[in-house]
């Protein structure tokens, strides 16, 4: 038999089988923990319901290992190993010569991080054993299929690509509103799997084929692999799971997505053989339809693609070059303030962000995983990965659930060859800086050169023309005056006679001079219309956002100035926050209704104020601390209730902010505001850290350091952790009967370690009794409670 | 934007936030407003329901075509007297879950009301579902228990994983169980309604079976966690 290669490149038709659940049901077959188990209990009816498809005509048969994993098969007496390779030998029985057979894997059935608690790794550790048998028993391909997590997907995908020579078909399912349960649009998936290599992509499942339709014609547009469908026999009725589209009108469904240009076809759930044999007769008597597929420059998370067919701003303020503050926060490991500065760059226009967390005394790799984890969990923007390092780069491109850019390869062989098979692996763009180790080239000519080595080099490893971005670098216009206009030609010249599209750091031009803001927005204004379509810079900045959004309307790719209205229209100042009676008071009583009121900005503003005339600790032990304890004695009794004592906190935050800007700028040794560093963390195993967040909120504005490590951590990093910051108060917390096994585990683990360290829990099923059983010194109720046990065990 | 939940209990809200009672601020009126508007926005309710007829087995119950074995006495006394059960699984989805991620970060007040706004949209899916089974066991003369939920009582956590695979949670729902039988999407619920000939009588009161019974702070304040049916 051929290779199923061959029949996917000369594009023709490919019958895939129908349901196996389907027909298991119809024969009554015994349902154990797993219906794989039936592989090896009851093999002459899984080799019966194969031979049943490939009578009906299907040409490739998956075998019944589904949900054949480690993970799913925990209970059963069979392992994932047997129960693999018993599937995969039934269906090549089954198949003789006549077709081929494919390994048939679906999602491990534990979410991965950020939605669950299982690691990428240990998803892929999964989906390569499992590739390794299918492969040793003799599939011919493997199909991943019902996915609903991109990332998940992509584990499985690399797991296939690094460990066999097998083909591999992706199809994922989706909700009729075009996203699946994790969220993952169908543009996102196409472009994401064609780039990470994946041989047919399409869409199965939870939909019949009249729902798949627009959902199919929608992928067609962003990928030129070949589409795959398979489709459920309509929708199930609740009660008795029947199906309500007959073979008659699934084989007219079939019609409209061959005429999409779809070429793989078969049925999932509720279609039997009888499907798969109108499907047969169809395909006999039909074309393949032929695709022209619009190639452009896209970038994507797992659910927003954002196409460079305009200027798309990256935020450039993830980078701890430069930002005192960022890299504490990355040496503290404090994410929040991290991920805060993703969503602030969000909220003011930035459509990529820019990622660098690069500093010589911690641990990049590291921190680029968790912080691209992180920001995936609570933004939808495509991300830059920014760093000079290839195993950081690679560590990235590896966890990044969409298709992203490289920061940066440049001229030099070295680099394109070390980056470039990156960046071609995992189906990334790349940006390409015009220059090499002679340094910037002067003139726009030479530095158009080098990007033509770059393009060039691009297309030998097989990445297109529209994945590459050139950047002609900007100088600094006080110190080489000349190079800013070479550098508009050079962007002018690459765009012109390269067809690439380009980036460039804005930022930069202005270094030295006043009112940098004025030749910022100048000098992007002008590399706009000289053809930048990546401008890097600050989107807080109003004034650059504003420009950009003025040269879309101007140049009439904003139709209707409607983004520039939704944007600048109604532009006025913050509408004052509510204000009650005792407010609009000032000074020391203003300051603590502030806080007591929860009044954020009132609280901050009232601080400032304050500190022109009262010495900061003061301000702390006269007003913010007796303010404190006022909304503390008022939740205690029920006046006030949680997210009050949250916003009373942030208001009081809000002024210690204020304080602490105020001694940087007056530094005193003798007012020491800085207390003891309190660790947190949510247990392993658990991933419910609301509480623990609320805790750590409540902490950091009682004006304690607070190191939180996190939901789902290893007891060994929390004992790490604890003795590389020399902690003196630990806080764990866990949800679950379940998990506080694991709680029990950390405590002991940090007592074991001989490390003087306090130790208080909190979670649902806790009691004070039991805290005490597994070795905890306190027990909080509630995140009052904390900071109460924090100042008696820290000192206020 | 779904329509099979159009609102929520304020009263249920603030029960979980700890409120004991007393005026609100308008601040924290308009707050609540606000997250219970977009947890209406965000949510994509989805629940399934099968029933199956129940055998009794040296271990407890087994449902019969499925792989699910209930054990444990209270889910024994529980299903006292039905001779069927439906299963039960419903989410609120993922979204709303992105959502409290990011709100927690930016906005913490807003994110704890989210929060239990979520825990609220559950339960009113979870009570979606019941009510559909109450009509179609009406409909056949027959009358149904009070959901029971794994981990109420000493009904293991370990249950979830049949339960689910048997309404096919998975691919229907994209509801999935961790090592820890935590539920994902985390607002989400399962249960067990048992199908019998005669009315219920006396049923066990949830807190009975429940691990915080003599430390809850909702009994405390006179209230319960769950939604209880006089209001």
């Amino acid at each position: 038999m051929l290779p199923i290669q061959t029949r996917l490149k000369e594009g023709g038709f490919l019958l895939l089988d129908g349901a196996m659940g389907t027909m298991l049901q119809a024969a009554q077959a015994p349902m154990g923990k797993v219906p794989e188990a039936l592989n090896i209990t009851h093999p002459e009816l899984i080799r019966s319901i194969h031979q049943n498809y490939l009578e009906a005509g299907a040409e490739v048969i998956y075998a019944n290992t589904f949900a054949a994993n480690p993970y799913k098969v925990q209970d059963c007496p069979y392992s994932s190993t047997q129960l693999i390779q018993a599937g995969v030998k039934l269906a090549k029985e089954a198949a003789g010569e006549n077709a081929w057979v494919a390994l048939d894997l679906g999602p491990i059935g534990e979410m991965l991080a950020p939605n669950g608690s299982l690691s990428f790794d240990t998803a892929y550790g999964y989906y390569r054993q499992m590739v390794l048998d299918g492969a040793a028993a003799g599939a011919d391909l493997v199909v991943l299929e019902t996915m609903t997590d991109l990332l998940e997907l992509k584990a499985a995908l690399l797991a296939v690509k690094e460990n066999s020579d097998l083909p591999v078909f992706c199809t994922m399912t989706f909700e009729e509103n075009g996203r699946t349960f994790a969220g993952v649009s169908v543009d996102c998936a196409a472009i994401t799997l064609e780039g990470l290599g994946a041989d047919a992509i399409g869409i199965n499942c939870s939909l019949g084929p009249e729902e798949i339709l627009p959902l199919i014609q929608q992928m067609a547009n962003y990928t030129s692999l070949p589409l795959i469908v398979k489709a459920n026999a309509g929708l199930p009725d609740l009660n008795t799971g029947a199906y309500n589209v007959t073979a008659e009108d699934f084989c007219q469904g079939a019609q409209a997505f061959i005429r999409s240009g779809v070429t793989i076809l078969g049925g999932c759930c509720g279609t039997t053989p009888a499907y798969i044999r109108k499907l047969r007769t169809l395909l006999d008597h039909s074309q393949p339809v032929k695709r022209e597929v619009k190639r452009t420059s896209r970038l994507c998370s797992a659910s927003r693609m954002v196409e460079v067919d305009r200027v798309r701003m990256i935020g450039e303020r993830i980078n701890p070059t430069g930002k005192k503050k960022f890299q504490q926060a990355l040496r503290d490991h404090n994410m929040s303030y991290l991920l805060t500065q993703g969503l602030e760059q969000a909220q003011a226009g930035a459509e990529i962000l820019d990622v660098n967390v690069g500093l010589p005394d911690i641990d990049e790799t590291a921190m680029m995983v968790e912080v691209i984890g992180q920001l995936q969990s609570v933004l939808d923007l495509p991300l830059q990965l920014d760093s000079s390092h290839p195993e950081v780069i690679e560590a990235g491109l590896r966890i990044y659930n969409g298709k992203p850019i490289v920061n940066s390869v440049n001229g030099e062989p070295e680099v394109l060859e070390r980056i470039l098979p990156l960046v071609k692996k995992y189906g990334a763009a790349v940006v390409g800086l015009t220059m090499d180790k002679g340094g910037i080239p002067e003139t726009a000519q030479q530095r158009l050169e080098i990007g033509r080595r770059i393009v060039e080099a691009c297309a030998s490893y097989g990445i297109p023309k529209e994945d590459v971005y050139l950047d002609c670098l900007t100088l600094t216009v006080s110190v080489q005056q000349k190079e800013a206009a070479e550098t508009l030609k050079a962007v002018r010249l690459v765009k012109e006679q390269l067809g690439v599209k380009t980036v460039l750091g804005v930022s930069n031009i202005s270094f030295g001079l006043p009112d940098r803001e004025v030749i910022n927005t100048t000098f992007l204004t002008l590399a706009m219309e000289a053809g930048l379509d990546l401008p890097i810079l600050n989107p807080n900045n109003a004034a650059m956002v504003g420009a950009v959004d003025a040269f879309h309307l101007l140049t009439g790719k904003d139709l209707g100035g409607e983004a520039y209205l939704a944007r600048h229209a109604g532009q006025k100042p913050a509408a004052p926050q509510p204000q009650t009676a005792s407010s609009a008071q000032t000074g020391k009583e203003g300051l603590y209704q502030a806080v007591l009121a929860g009044l954020k900005d009132q609280a901050g503003s009232l601080c400032k104020e304050l500190l022109g005339t009262m010495p900061p600790m003061e301000v702390v032990n006269q007003v913010l601390i007796p303010a404190l304890d006022q909304v503390g004695a008022e939740f205690e009794t029920g006046k006030l209730f949680l997210p009050q004592l949250i916003q009373s906190a942030t208001a009081a935050q809000a002024s210690f902010e204020q304080i602490k800007d105020y001694l940087a700028a007056h530094p005193d040794p003798e007012a020491k505001v800085q207390k003891e560093k309190i660790i947190l963390a949510t247990v392993e195993g658990d991933v419910h850290d609301i509480g623990k967040n609320i805790v750590k909120v409540i902490l950091e504005n009682y004006g304690y350091p607070v190191i939180d490590l996190g939901k789902d951590v290893p007891v060994q990093k929390v004992v790490e952790a604890v003795r590389q910051h020399g902690a003196k108060l630990l806080g764990l917390s866990a949800l679950m009967t379940t998990t506080v096994a694991n709680m029990e585990k950390t405590i002991q683990a940090v007592r074991e370690a001989g490390l003087p360290c306090t130790i208080m829990v909190g979670g649902a099923v806790l009691t004070p009794d039991y805290a005490k059983k597994i070795g905890a010194d306190y027990y909080a109720k509630d995140a009052k409670q904390s900071a109460d046990i924090a100042k008696k065990v820290l000192g206020g | 934007m779904q329509r099979k939940i159009t609102q929520l209990d304020r009263q249920e809200i603030l029960r979980y936030l700890g409120w004991k009672g007393g005026a609100l601020t308008p601040q924290m009126e308009q707050l609540l407003s606000e997250c219970i508007q977009s947890t209406l926005d965000t949510i994509r309710p989805a629940y399934r329901y099968q029933i199956f007829p129940l055998e009794k087995v040296q271990q407890g119950i087994a449902v019969t075509g499925t792989g699910l074995v209930l054990t444990g006495t209270s889910i024994v006394r529980h299903l006292e007297g039905c001779d069927s059960a439906y299963l039960l699984a419903g989410t609120i989805g993922l979204a709303h879950e992105q959502l409290l991620r990011k709100t927690m970060l930016i906005r913490p007040d807003a994110g704890v009301v989210l929060d239990s706004c979520g825990s609220a949209a559950a339960e009113a899916v979870a009570e979606l579902a019941d009510q559909e089974i109450q009509a179609q066991a009406a409909a056949q003369g027959k009358f149904c228990t009070p959901r029971f939920s794994p981990g109420y009582g000493d009904l293991p956590l370990t249950c979830q994983q049949p339960l689910l695979d048997a309404l096919r949670g998975l691919q229907t729902l994209g509801m999935t169980v961790n090592s820890g039988g935590l539920l994902s999407p985390n607002k989400s619920v399962t249960a067990i309604i048992g199908v019998r000939d005669t009315p219920v009588t006396q049923t066990l009161s949830p807190c009975d079976a429940c691990l915080k019974r003599g430390d809850c702070e909702f009994r405390r304040r006179n209230q319960v966690c769950y939604q209880s049916k006089q209001g």
